[in-house]
């Protein structure tokens, strides 16, 4: 396996355990992280999340990934799946990921 | 986009169809009886659906059900076998577990008609009553004709209504004309059985070979904490964890079924699906795959073909931008809608 699908797959599977101890901790998905499914479905059916779990959906995923999702760039599809918030937090919209400190700011 | 595809994710389609099998559990044993048969979590009120399976004894999912609990009995709505064959699943079954409620075959009653499409709740409502707007999703009314269930399977706004016989051609010429009055109209199984796959939405059609709820990322329609059939065979499958997962890939040019799937040169799945997707204008592909490499943004490929592993649904679905307490097909010009294609596009050949 080359370099850089090994780093590849290293950052799906660490933002997949991620957001699925985040479901677990922070939204109450009453399963055991591991069997989260990567294609489960988050709202309606599915993990049985609902329409109040989606604003603390969006609040957990901006504290636990450190993102700011403003509205007009958060689609109700990035929310859709486990798989595709996986793909959010690891590829998020322009302007939702803070800028990096400089290191006169960060001293 | 053909005609059907077009109502479906734009407007609305409409079906009659034979191929949904309806079965009553009723008496004393109903609630045993279904929580032998269907492996979901299953606490319902009254007037609640959810969806389950039909697994056999080596729990390979054989039919999809819609579960409705009507008072104390159980109305099943079940996909993928035909009549004889679901009553013969559930006899025996339920035999083996010396249970023995009333089963009823309600399909002899009643047909089922369905509407999919962003505009399905205002064709529900015109032609079931004002009502139908306010029908939460897995959730069935009562009506005069029979039961409009709300549970979609293209990503779009979904009914199937449960229609007594004698109601029956009376509702469907009502849908008819309602349809048209909404640029929309019939369906056939094809373009839904498209939708479904674009969305990603389990179909008992499409079952792999050796595939279980596991593989198929269905582990949340299982309850593991009670007995159902093929429990026994799941719960060795779940405690080493699935080896294969059925992943969502696209390619920019038709792939065949059984195909081997390669990472870099090394053989790691199968081609199980693939169909031409005219909304996103590419190929939309199912494969089994080993699970430790079946990721998002991973590029594998069937022979000459490039295939991009994405994130499913591959729709943006207008259902989601239309609101039935805010908007009406006559004012739909004030809704703002995106392209039906999202995510990433398929890799071109290299």
């Amino acid at each position: 396996m080359t370099q850089e699908l090994d780093a590849h797959l290293a950052a799906r599977r660490e933002a997949l355990e991620r957001v699925r101890r985040m479901l677990v901790e922070q939204l109450k998905v009453s399963l055991p992280p591991e069997q989260i499914d990567l294609d489960a479905p988050l709202f309606g059916t599915g993990l049985g999340l609902d329409s109040i779990d989606a604003v603390e959906l969006v609040v957990a995923i901006e504290n636990e990934f450190e993102l700011t999702l403003a509205e007009e760039e958060a689609q109700p599809w990035m929310f859709r799946t486990v798989h595709a918030v996986v793909d959010l937090v690891l590829d998020p919209p322009p302007g939702a990921r803070a800028p990096a400190e400089t290191p006169e700011e960060a001293s | 986009m053909s005609p059907e595809l077009e109502a479906i994710r734009t407007r609305v389609g409409i079906r009659r169809t034979a191929s949904t099998q309806l079965l009553a559990l009723r008496g004393d044993d109903a609630r045993d009886a279904l929580l032998a048969l269907c492996p979901s979590r299953l606490f319902l009120r009254d007037a609640q659906v959810k969806e389950s399976l039909l697994l056999d004894e080596g729990g390979r999912p054989i039919a999809d059900v819609l579960v409705c609990a009507d008072d104390e009995d159980y109305l099943l709505m079940v996909e993928g076998l035909d009549a004889a064959a679901v009553r013969t699943h559930v006899e025996t079954q339920l035999s083996a577990r010396n249970l023995s409620p009333q089963v009823e075959d309600v399909g002899a009653t009643h047909t089922v008609m369905s509407l999919h499409g962003p505009w399905a709740w205002q064709l529900a409502a015109s032609t079931l009553g004002d009502d139908m707007v306010a029908l939460p999703y897995l959730n069935f009314f009562r009506v005069d004709a029979g039961l409009c269930v709300r549970a979609g399977k293209t990503g779009e706004f979904g009914y199937e209504l449960v229609v007594k016989h004698e109601a029956a051609d009376e509702v469907w010429s009502s849908l008819l004309e309602g349809a048209a009055k909404l640029e929309g109209r019939e369906v056939g199984a094809e373009a839904l059985s498209l939708c479904r796959f674009e969305s990603w939405f389990f179909d008992p059609a499409h079952v792999p070979d050796g595939a279980s709820p596991l593989e198929l990322s269905m582990g949340w329609r299982l309850d593991f904490g009670r007995d159902w059939v093929g429990k026994e065979a799941l719960e060795a499958r779940r405690s080493e964890g699935p080896t294969r997962r059925l992943s969502c890939l696209l390619a920019p040019s038709a792939v065949e079924v059984g195909a081997v799937v390669t990472l870099e040169g090394d053989a790691v799945g199968e081609v199980t699906r693939a169909a031409y997707s005219e909304a996103r204008e590419e190929h939309v592909v199912a494969a089994l795959v080993d699970a430790s490499v079946a990721h998002g943004g991973v590029r594998f490929a069937a022979g000459e073909v490039p295939l991009l592993c994405v994130a499913p649904p591959l729709i943006d679905n207008h259902s989601l931008y239309v609101d039935p307490r805010r908007h009406t097909w006559d004012a739909r010009d004030e809704i703002t809608l995106g392209p039906l294609a999202r995510g990433p596009r398929a890799l071109e050949p290299v």
